[in-house]
């Protein structure tokens, strides 16, 4: 059955729709990821430009965020004043990503641009992922050492506006959160991802937070930063498909069902090697599509 | 003087009776003058009757709202292929067919006829913006706009006949595919004899999203803002009822 995207103008397979997103509801409740990063290539493989595509996936952003942070909030492992300081940041990363976004589209390197960034997010996860999980598998042990925070470095300290983050137990300039914040931003709104496999490692090892109130935090600032840059590409690019969204929340939706009750019955470690092969994979495809002579070299663009 | 006037008299009987006799007309009609694009569009036909008064050959043409067209060229770069070259093409029909009554073959032999009236798709009049560029290049880039817009459907390849239902009635009909530009596109029809356009008629063609898809298209054009915040609430309500109704543990 076609269906036809009313903002993407272009009529694709409703059942592929579905099951990409079922398969990425699936990764989510499976891993506890976002599966953005799953779902922003697909859609182009599908042929969605990338403009609906990403902007798309912020508004779907919403909905699985909403889902994963009141889970977190029930039991209290939610940070909502490092949340607020990271969203501050995050609204700035989302403009300026917009502003990039639009700069790429009009010189037509976004493609590009995205496919480049993607293999070093995905390579880079991937293989990390991969070989911490495959450490596990084989039960080696990991000492886990006590690596100092960065920002609780010498320079880091010094930064102006110190605040206390009770609930994390942290005493640090503001302009740290506000600045992975930021990242994040630029994140949501060039590549359409939570960027939650950014984040979460840059909130234990850059902000020094307690690994317990990472994720409902990280969460928490995603529902803020992709709504405010989902209305960003609705006003600036008009490329919010809301019936692409839906179809994909909805897959979603089932598919995290089925992942979360699978969780419980399979080991955490082997687990992982299967999502870094998954994310591994993903990143050849695209490796693939850029060093790989296309078959045909020519594209076109409409002016709008 | 009696010759004279026996011929102006003949001139002035005969002229408009013979003018009426062979006068030629054309007249067609649209199946349908819109094409509605709702949730399950998958393409289309759009259908063409009509009749002809008088000897000739009939041509009919479909064409789309023309656009402005970026044709990117790939090129290597540190080893990846990235857009290196483009070339820009204004008034590029985003959709376009021709059904002709007669033979190909026998249309080439007009060639003024063909380019004044687009007929055919290398007498298409889209230009480059960047007249500096050299012929070669514009060529490659234009051959390769057009090979684009054949392979998605929006210039068919497939040959068309117009058929004659019944000496001067005739019926042609187009192919549009699912992903088929909105807009108001133009139809017309020629009536052709020895190379010379001596009949002509156009009609226009809606083709544009209807009911739900509309609205939503409608929505996101004029109320960007509230579309975005409407797009986020949908999202924010089906992911609360996500977690409410269909507990994770």
């Amino acid at each position: 059955m076609q269906i036809y995207l009313p903002i993407a103008e272009m009529s694709v397979p409703a059942e592929s729709l579905a099951i990409l997103g079922v398969a990425v509801g699936f990764l989510s409740g499976l891993f506890g990821v976002g599966g953005g990063f799953l779902a922003t290539p697909f859609l182009l493989f599908m042929g969605i430009p990338p403009a609906v595509a990403v902007g798309t996936q912020a508004n779907q952003l919403v909905a699985t965020s909403v889902t994963g942070v009141l889970g977190h909030w029930r039991k209290g492992n939610v940070d909502f004043h490092l949340g607020g300081m990271m969203t501050v940041g995050g609204m700035g990363g989302a403009v300026i990503g917009i502003f990039i976004f639009r700069l790429l589209q009009h010189f037509g390197h976004i493609d590009v641009f995205i496919g480049i960034s993607y293999i070093l997010l995905l390579g880079s996860i991937g293989s990390m992922m991969l070989f911490e999980s495959l450490q596990a598998v084989m039960n080696r042990s990991k000492v886990t050492e006590d690596v100092q925070a960065i920002s609780q470095r010498e320079f880091f300290r010094n930064l102006p506006y110190k605040m206390r983050f009770t609930k994390s137990r942290l005493y640090m300039s503001a302009l740290l959160p506000i600045a992975v914040g930021f990242f994040g931003g630029v994140l949501i709104s060039i590549l359409g991802v939570g960027g939650g496999f950014v984040m979460v490692p840059a909130m234990i090892y850059i902000l020094g937070m307690p690994s317990l109130l990472v994720p409902g935090t990280s969460l928490y600032q995603i529902i803020f930063i992709s709504a405010f840059s989902c209305i960003l590409h609705a006003v600036a690019n008009g490329t919010v498909d809301v019936i692409l969204a839906l179809v994909l929340i909805a897959g979603g939706v089932v598919g995290a069902q089925v992942g979360v009750r699978l969780a419980k019955r399979i080991k955490g470690a082997p687990a992982r090697v299967a999502l870094a092969l998954i994310i591994l994979g993903v990143c050849v495809r695209m490796m693939a599509a850029m060093f790989i002579q296309p078959a045909d070299l020519f594209s076109l663009d409409v002016r709008p | 003087m009696r010759v004279f006037l026996s011929v102006l008299t003949m001139l002035f009987y005969a002229g408009p009776a013979a003018a009426q006799a062979s006068a030629p007309s054309l007249h067609m009609e649209l199946a349908a003058d819109h094409v509605d694009i709702t949730t399950g569009f998958n393409g289309t036909s759009v259908v063409v009757f009509g009749t002809t008064g008088g000897p000739g050959d009939v041509i009919v043409k479909l064409k789309g709202p023309e656009r402005t067209v970026i044709v990117r060229r790939k090129g290597r770069a540190l080893g990846t292929w990235v857009n290196r070259d483009n070339i820009e093409f204004r008034r590029v029909p985003s959709y376009y067919d021709y059904t002709v009554s007669l033979g190909k073959a026998a249309l080439a032999g007009y060639p003024a006829l063909l380019r004044e009236e687009e007929i055919g798709i290398n007498n298409l009049g889209f230009y480059p913006e960047d007249e500096d560029e050299d012929a070669v290049t514009i060529g490659l880039f234009r051959d390769s706009l057009i090979r684009k817009m054949q392979e998605k459907g929006f210039f068919p390849v497939g040959p068309k006949v117009l058929s004659f239902l019944n000496p001067g009635f005739f019926k042609a009909s187009f192919d549009l595919p699912p992903g088929v530009p909105m807009g108001i596109y133009t139809v017309e029809a020629l009536l052709v004899t020895e190379g010379k356009v001596v009949a002509r008629q156009s009609k226009t063609l809606q083709v544009g999203q209807v009911g739900f898809n509309a609205r939503v298209y409608l929505f996101s054009n004029n109320h960007s803002f509230f579309y975005g915040v409407f797009a986020i609430m949908m999202a924010l309500i089906s992911g609360w009822s996500a977690f409410t109704f269909l507990r994770r543990d």
